[in-house]
């Protein structure tokens, strides 16, 4: 990787929410970008802004009370945060797509599946109706729906958690987008559901060369699918690594303690490691590393000065002191 | 073939319904204090025994409770309500007469109630709190809150006597004789008799006591939408729809209404039932001979057939309607057609 064509550079993005408990930055200088046939994957707890961080690509956060007050999204040498809503209509859907966590309540429960498909195809492709429905039909082939045709006419209440998101992955896929933005979509489903959603995502990057920003907060999902994995901690990026390298040999103590936290069948039987402390509430103002409360090697500089990104070697970054030379 | 089923269980559950509510206004007719003897026959009349054992065994009244009831039933079968006491007529001659007035109000009401109050509720929630939205909200709450016989007055004030552009009370001006019977929609048997300076009047008599009865409803159905349309916006579903790349209008049209209008098709239904129970106060003050004047007198001379009458007209309103607004949640609403 990264001898490819960069689709995707989000360069020092910063998004804030305002709450009753006044403005937060849910989104601190994000820079990454994602290569064509790339699978991304974006860790982080929940609170560390990487659903945020995708939402903004599609031009969807919430506003109010989200805004994306600085920053670029470079996608096809042009900046999306300039675009009109006009014009981001015309992206989403088409050229940049999303699947989401829930499943059960994403798809409209009044549409025929096979219609919630032909629907995209339709507005982006200009397709007749019956033509639409036909290729509608031919992707819930592609992504493992038996049985299309008679499926395709039936309602989303009537199909399994693992079927809607098949219809989900056929509505994000309809257009054959450039990029595919997953948002947790294994969460809530069953471990064999889960594992045959992951394939599905693995042969669709494969055959239509999509690439994928895959979000999550289960390692064990992103060292089975991703190429390269960026760790979150409170909107900001805290390392970013190809996949092997990250799992092999973690740099950033957050991300340390994220993978020793993982359970092992093999180890024996002992209490599960855990991060002291918990994620900071996102209007809490802290000086230094953000992660520095919780890290058991903060020094006193930590805690007062916030750490650069350190480069290690062509593909590795890491934002701690301990590798600042 | 799911939705036939879906309506045919709908319509069978109708016609038990309708034999509760028969059954029910007879036991009540029993329980409440008051004899039809004493009330309809003379002094005279009652002293003589012959009499009232003719007029007992003229109306069945001499015959045990249960045969009672089942003439009841079998006259109610055949449609025969009784005569009226106050008029002498068949009750259902009379309320054949005085329903159509109701309905052609009812209906124009709640056509307007329904229009208005799903753009406004729409409106305010796409501009929610925004001046718009602050607008419609006093607007919807002041219909609803507005007392229809005060406002009915205010209506006739203004467009009828201070700006003459609407007619005053009555379904036609003293220049045109009523049309001949078809519907007994005058607009319409109007039109069929190609008399369209007719309609026109008879439909300029019915925009002021449309408006008045219009106000309530429309207020409930603005509220019911907007907040509903809110609630359905904020969904997932909604959110995969933005993902797609739909923009505003196409998403509420096609994604949001449809969800949204649910439970509102649930207040348009109670609006038109109450409206087609015919309203006292606005029908009096418009001097409309509809289902609320003929209700009113016939409490005022105690006529109890006539009571019986407008009481199973109001409930067999509200179960037809109650019916086809279920048979619409099916139709709109797949989960509901399967369950």
């Amino acid at each position: 990787m990264g001898k490819t064509e960069t689709i995707l550079k989000v360069k020092d993005l910063c998004v804030e929410f305002n709450t009753v408990e006044g403005k937060v930055n849910a989104i601190n200088n994000l820079t990454y970008s994602l290569h064509k046939g790339e699978k991304l994957g974006i860790v982080g707890e929940s609170g560390s802004g990487k659903s945020v961080s995708s939402l903004g690509v599609m031009g969807l956060i919430p506003n109010p009370p989200g805004k994306i007050v600085g920053g670029e999204i470079i996608y096809k040498g042009e900046n999306l945060i300039d675009k009109t809503e006009k014009e981001m209509e015309k992206i989403r859907g088409n050229e940049i797509s999303m699947i989401f966590q829930e499943p059960m309540t994403s798809l409209n429960p009044i549409i025929k599946c096979g219609q919630q498909i032909a629907e995209s195809l339709i507005l982006h492709r200009g397709m007749k109706k019956k033509e639409a429905m036909e290729e509608a039909i031919r992707i819930m082939q592609l992504v493992g729906i038996a049985n299309p045709k008679a499926r395709a006419h039936e309602y989303p209440h009537q199909m399994s958690g693992g079927m809607r998101q098949r219809v989900m992955i056929a509505i994000a896929l309809a257009c054959h987008p450039d990029i595919l933005i997953a948002d947790e979509p294994t969460t809530a489903l069953d471990v064999t559901i889960q594992a045959q959603i992951l394939d599905l995502i693995r042969k669709m990057n494969k055959e239509l060369d999509t690439s994928v920003i895959f979000i999550t907060h289960d390692l064990g999902v992103v060292s089975e699918l991703c190429d390269t994995v960026i760790v979150m901690y409170t909107g900001r990026i805290v390392e970013k690594a190809p996949a092997k390298e990250l799992f092999k040999d973690p740099k950033h103590p957050y991300t340390k303690g994220l993978l020793s936290a993982i359970p092992r069948i093999t180890k024996e039987r002992a209490a599960l490691s855990t991060i002291e402390g918990s994620v900071p509430n996102p209007t809490e103002k802290i000086s230094g590393c953000s992660f520095s409360p919780r890290c058991p090697y903060a020094t006193d500089r930590c805690k007062n000065e916030e750490p650069p990104v350190v480069k290690l070697d062509e593909s590795r970054r890491v934002k701690c002191f301990q590798y600042v030379d | 073939m799911e939705r036939l089923k879906f309506i045919g269980k709908r319509l069978l559950y109708l016609v038990i319904m309708l034999f509760g509510v028969a059954t029910l206004v007879f036991i009540l007719t029993k329980l409440i204090p008051g004899d039809p003897v004493t009330a309809n026959l003379s002094q005279r009349a009652l002293s003589d025994e012959s009499i009232v054992a003719a007029y007992k065994a003229k109306y069945g009244l001499d015959k045990p409770l249960i045969v009672q009831y089942l003439l009841y039933i079998k006259s109610l079968v055949t449609f025969d309500l009784g005569t009226s006491i106050r008029t002498n007529n068949a009750v259902l001659d009379e309320l054949q007469r005085c329903y159509p007035a109701t309905i052609e109000l009812a209906l124009l009401s709640i056509i307007i109630a329904t229009v208005l109050g799903i753009f406004f509720g729409v409106i305010s929630a796409i501009k929610r709190n925004s001046i718009i939205d602050q607008i419609v909200r006093a607007i919807s709450v002041t219909g609803v809150s507005l007392p229809s016989f005060w406002f009915a007055l205010l209506m006739l004030f203004f467009f009828y006597y201070k700006l003459k552009v609407f007619p005053g009370p009555g379904r036609l001006s003293t220049s045109f004789s009523a049309p001949a019977t078809v519907t007994g929609l005058y607009v319409l048997d109007s039109l069929l008799e190609g008399d369209f300076p007719k309609a026109l009047d008879a439909f300029s008599h019915l925009i002021l006591p449309s408006l008045v009865l219009a106000a309530f409803t429309m207020g409930l159905i603005t509220r019911t939408t907007r907040s509903n349309l809110l609630d359905v916006m904020s969904t997932d579903y909604i959110r995969t729809a933005k993902a797609k790349g739909l923009n505003q209008t196409k998403l509420i049209i096609h994604h949001a209404l449809g969800n949204a209008l649910i439970p509102v098709l649930t207040v348009i239904g109670l609006g038109l039932g109450n409206l087609l129970g015919g309203m006292v106060l606005v029908e009096t003050i418009f001097n409309w001979p509809g289902v609320g004047q003929f209700a009113y007198q016939s409490v005022m001379s105690n006529d109890f057939p006539s009571i019986i009458g407008v009481a199973l007209l109001i409930a067999i309103n509200y179960m037809v309607i109650n019916t086809i607004v279920d048979i619409l949640y099916g139709i709109i609403d797949p989960r509901v057609r399967l369950s």
